[in-house]
C-alpha cells in the first residue's frame, strides 16, 4: 500500500513538475519575444537619435557656415572690413 | 455481435496502424532526415547580417565638423517571391508609388525584366521618416537595409583634403581613405531567424562585436581654411589661371592649419568627379619654385661661408654666362649689399653667392629641408619631387639651382621649410591630426643656425617694404617676411614655356615673432599679370590680414 502511494505521488509530483517546466518554457519563450521587440524598438530608438543628432549638426554647421555668415554679413548687413586697424596695447 | 466485435476490432486495428505509421514517419523526419531537413530549414530562415555601424566624423580643431555620417535606408523588393505567393502587385505598386518610392514605369519595369530575381533595389538612400512610414505599412517583401551616408557641410572649401566614401561609406579618398580603418570601426556580425515573409523575428548569435567608428580631430582651422579657399578661388579666377594651392602651417609645431584647392569639387553630389578637381594640388603637384627658393640659398651660404648681410655684392653688368648660357636680373643692379640680393631677388648675385660652395652642401641642405621627402602621411598620390642631380662639371645647372631651377617642390614642402626659418632654424614635423595640447614639442632637426634664421627673416621682412618686391603682400596692421616667385613652366615638346608661368609667394607673418608659414601657388595666370607679386602675393596678404585677427596676433605684431 505505502509502495502504490509513493508511486503515485512520485507520478503526481512528476506531472507537476513537468506543468511548471512546461510553463517556465513558455515564459522563457514569451519574455525572450518581449525582449526581442524591446531591443528592436530601442535600436530604432537610437537609429532615430542617431539620425536626428546628424541632422542637427548639419542644420547647425550649415546655418554657421563661414561662406553663409560672410554673405549676410556683406549683403545684408552691409559689414565692410575695417580699412584702418589701431591695436591699442 | 460478432459482426461488431470486428468491427472494433478492425477499427482499433487501423487506429494502431495509423499510430504506427504516424510514429515511422516521425521517426523517418526527426532521426533519419533531422540534418538534412534542419540544414535546408536554416538555409531558409537564418540569415547572417552586418550591423549598422556608424562611420566617426571628422572635426577641426576648434570641433566644427567637416564630416558627419547620417542614417539612411534603402529599399529593396522581392519580385520572384511576390509571384510566387499571388501577392497583390497593384495594391503594392499603388502604395510605394504613393510613397514616392518608386514610379509606376519603374514598378512594371521590375516585373516584366526582373521577376526572377530576389533582390532588386527600389531606392537608395531614403530618409528615416519616409522609411518609418513604409515599415508601418507593413508590405510583403519589401524590405529595409540602414546603413550610413556621409555629409560635407564645408563641401569645396576642404573637399580634395578630406577626399570622400564610397555608396558604402568606406573611404576612397583623401583623409576619409588614409583614415579609413580608424574612423569605420569593426562591423559587427550577428544572426538572425527571418519569417516567411524574410522579416527578422530573433537575433540567435552576436558572431562578432561591432566597434564604433572613433571621431578624428584634425589640425584644419575651418576659418583660415575658408578664407585661403575664397581668396584663392578669387584670384584664379580674376587672373583667369590654369589652378592653385595654399598651405597654412604654425610654424611652431608643424600643424597643417589650411590646405587650399582650386577647382575643387563638391563631395555630397553624386555627379562623376574629375581627377583635375578631386586630386589634392598642395601634395601631388610638384613645380619649381623659382625665387622663393634664394632664401634657402642664401641660408646655406651664411652658415657655410663667413658672409654677413652688409657685405657687397657685385652684380654688373646685370648677367653673366657659364658655358655659353647667360644667368641674368631684370636689370642691372650693380654691386650690392649681400642682403639686398634677396630683396631685389638677384639671380646673378645669389649665383655668385653659392659659386665658390661644395655642391654635394648645397644638396644635403635640400634633402634637410625635406624636400624630396614624402611627408608621413600619404594622403593619395603625394607626389616627393626630384632634383636635378647634375654632374659637377654641369656648373651652369648649380648656378640656376641657387635660383630655385633643377629642383621641383610641392606647397607642403615649400611651407615646411619656410617654417623653419620662422622657428630659429628647426624644420618641424608636419601634423593633420590634432596632438594633446600637454605634449611638449620636441624640436630634431635644425636645419639652420637661429643667427641665420633670424637674418633671412629680416631680410624676407624687408622684401615685403615699400621698395621689396613683396610689398603687396604687406598688411595693413601686422608686419610680415616673404618672397615671390615667378617661373617659366614646362610644357612638353616645348620646354620652359615663354607664354606660361606660374606664380608663387611664400611667407610669414607676423613678423619678427612668426606664427604662421603660407605658400600660395598659382598655376598658368592668363590675364590681369602672372608675376608671383601681383599674382600671388596679393592672396597671402588677404589671407593673413584676416588670420592674423582672427588668432588675436595683431599684439604680437605691435610687440
Amino acid at each position: 500500500m505505502d509502495i502504490r502511494n509513493h508511486s503515485l505521488i512520485s507520478i503526481i509530483l512528476l506531472v507537476i513538475l513537468i506543468f511548471i517546466s512546461a510553463i517556465a518554457v513558455i515564459y522563457v519563450r514569451q519574455s525572450n519575444r518581449f525582449l526581442f521587440i524591446a531591443i528592436d524598438e530601442l535600436s530604432q530608438k537610437k537609429e532615430e537619435l542617431y539620425y536626428q543628432r546628424s541632422q542637427l549638426i548639419l542644420e547647425n554647421e550649415t546655418l554657421s557656415s563661414l561662406s553663409r555668415v560672410d554673405m549676410i554679413a556683406k549683403n545684408q548687413l552691409s559689414m565692410i572690413k575695417p580699412p584702418n586697424v589701431t591695436v591699442l596695447n | 455481435m460478432k459482426t461488431y466485435k470486428a468491427r472494433l476490432i478492425l477499427f482499433i486495428s487501423l487506429i494502431f496502424i495509423l499510430f504506427i505509421l504516424f510514429f515511422a514517419r516521425c521517426y523517418y523526419l526527426f532521426v533519419t532526415q533531422k540534418e538534412f531537413l534542419q540544414t535546408q530549414g536554416d538555409l531558409r530562415a537564418i540569415r547572417t547580417e552586418n550591423t549598422l555601424n556608424i562611420r566617426g566624423s571628422i572635426l577641426d580643431r576648434n570641433g566644427k565638423f567637416i564630416a558627419v555620417s547620417t542614417i539612411v535606408y534603402d529599399v529593396w523588393i522581392n519580385p520572384y517571391k511576390i509571384l510566387k505567393e499571388n501577392i497583390n502587385k497593384q495594391n503594392l505598386k499603388k502604395e510605394l508609388v504613393a510613397l514616392n518610392i518608386t514610379s509606376e514605369e519603374e514598378f512594371n519595369e521590375i516585373f516584366t525584366e526582373k521577376n526572377d530575381k530576389q533582390y532588386v533595389y527600389l531606392k537608395r538612400n531614403v530618409s528615416p521618416n519616409k522609411a518609418d512610414k513604409l515599415r508601418a505599412l507593413n508590405l510583403p517583401f519589401v524590405f529595409l537595409d540602414s546603413k550610413t551616408k556621409r555629409y560635407y557641410p564645408s563641401s569645396e572649401v576642404i573637399a580634395p583634403l578630406i577626399g570622400k566614401t564610397d555608396i558604402d561609406d568606406n573611404g576612397i579618398e583623401g583623409i576619409e581613405l588614409f583614415f579609413n580603418e580608424y574612423l569605420k570601426g569593426k562591423q559587427g556580425k550577428q544572426t538572425v531567424l527571418k519569417d516567411r515573409l524574410g522579416r527578422t523575428i530573433k537575433v540567435i548569435d552576436l558572431i562578432q562585436e561591432p566597434e564604433a567608428g572613433k571621431d578624428l580631430n584634425l589640425t584644419i582651422d575651418l576659418r583660415l581654411q575658408y578664407l585661403a579657399y575664397k581668396e584663392l578661388a578669387e584670384a584664379i579666377e580674376y587672373h583667369k589661371a590654369q589652378s592653385g594651392a595654399a598651405v597654412i602651417l604654425d610654424v611652431t609645431n608643424g600643424d597643417i592649419l589650411a590646405m587650399v584647392n582650386y577647382p575643387s569639387f563638391n563631395p555630397n553630389g553624386t555627379s562623376n568627379i574629375n581627377f583635375n578637381s578631386i586630386r589634392n594640388r598642395t601634395i601631388t603637384d610638384v613645380f619649381e619654385p623659382g625665387s622663393v627658393f634664394k632664401p634657402f640659398s642664401m641660408a646655406m651660404a651664411m652658415d657655410h661661408k663667413n658672409i654677413k648681410e652688409d657685405d657687397l655684392i657685385d652684380t654688373s653688368p646685370g648677367f653673366f654666362s657659364v658655358k655659353h648660357k647667360t644667368i641674368k636680373d631684370i636689370r642691372n643692379y650693380g654691386e650690392i649689399k649681400v642682403k639686398d640680393v634677396l630683396i631685389k631677388s638677384s639671380n646673378v648675385g645669389i649665383s655668385k653667392i653659392i659659386s665658390d660652395i661644395q655642391p654635394d652642401k648645397f644638396i644635403n641642405f635640400i634633402y634637410n629641408l625635406g624636400f624630396t621627402y614624402k611627408s608621413q602621411y600619404d594622403l593619395q598620390g603625394e607626389t616627393p619631387g626630384w632634383l636635378n642631380h647634375f654632374l659637377e662639371s654641369d656648373i651652369f645647372s648649380y648656378y640656376t639651382l641657387a635660383f630655385g631651377y633643377g629642383v621641383a617642390v610641392n606647397a607642403l614642402q615649400l611651407t615646411r621649410a619656410y617654417s623653419s626659418i620662422g622657428n630659429h632654424g628647426y624644420l618641424p614635423d608636419i601634423n593633420i591630426i590634432k596632438k594633446n595640447k600637454d605634449k611638449q614639442i620636441e624640436y630634431k632637426n635644425k636645419v639652420m643656425s637661429q643667427e641665420t634664421a633670424e637674418q633671412i627673416l629680416e631680410m624676407l621682412h624687408e622684401t615685403t617694404g615699400k621698395t621689396g618686391t613683396a610689398k603687396r603682400a604687406a598688411l595693413p596692421f601686422a608686419e610680415v617676411a616673404g618672397k615671390t616667385g615667378t617661373t617659366r613652366r614646362i610644357v612638353s615638346g616645348i620646354g620652359y614655356d615663354a607664354t606660361s608661368h606660374n606664380a608663387i609667394f611664400a611667407g610669414l607673418a607676423p613678423y619678427p615673432n612668426p606664427k604662421l608659414a603660407m605658400v600660395v601657388f598659382i598655376a598658368d595666370p592668363k590675364e590681369n599679370g602672372y608675376y608671383g607679386g601681383l599674382v600671388a602675393a596679393p592672396v597671402f596678404s588677404k589671407v593673413m590680414g584676416s588670420a592674423v585677427r582672427i588668432l588675436g596676433l595683431e599684439q604680437q605684431a605691435e610687440g
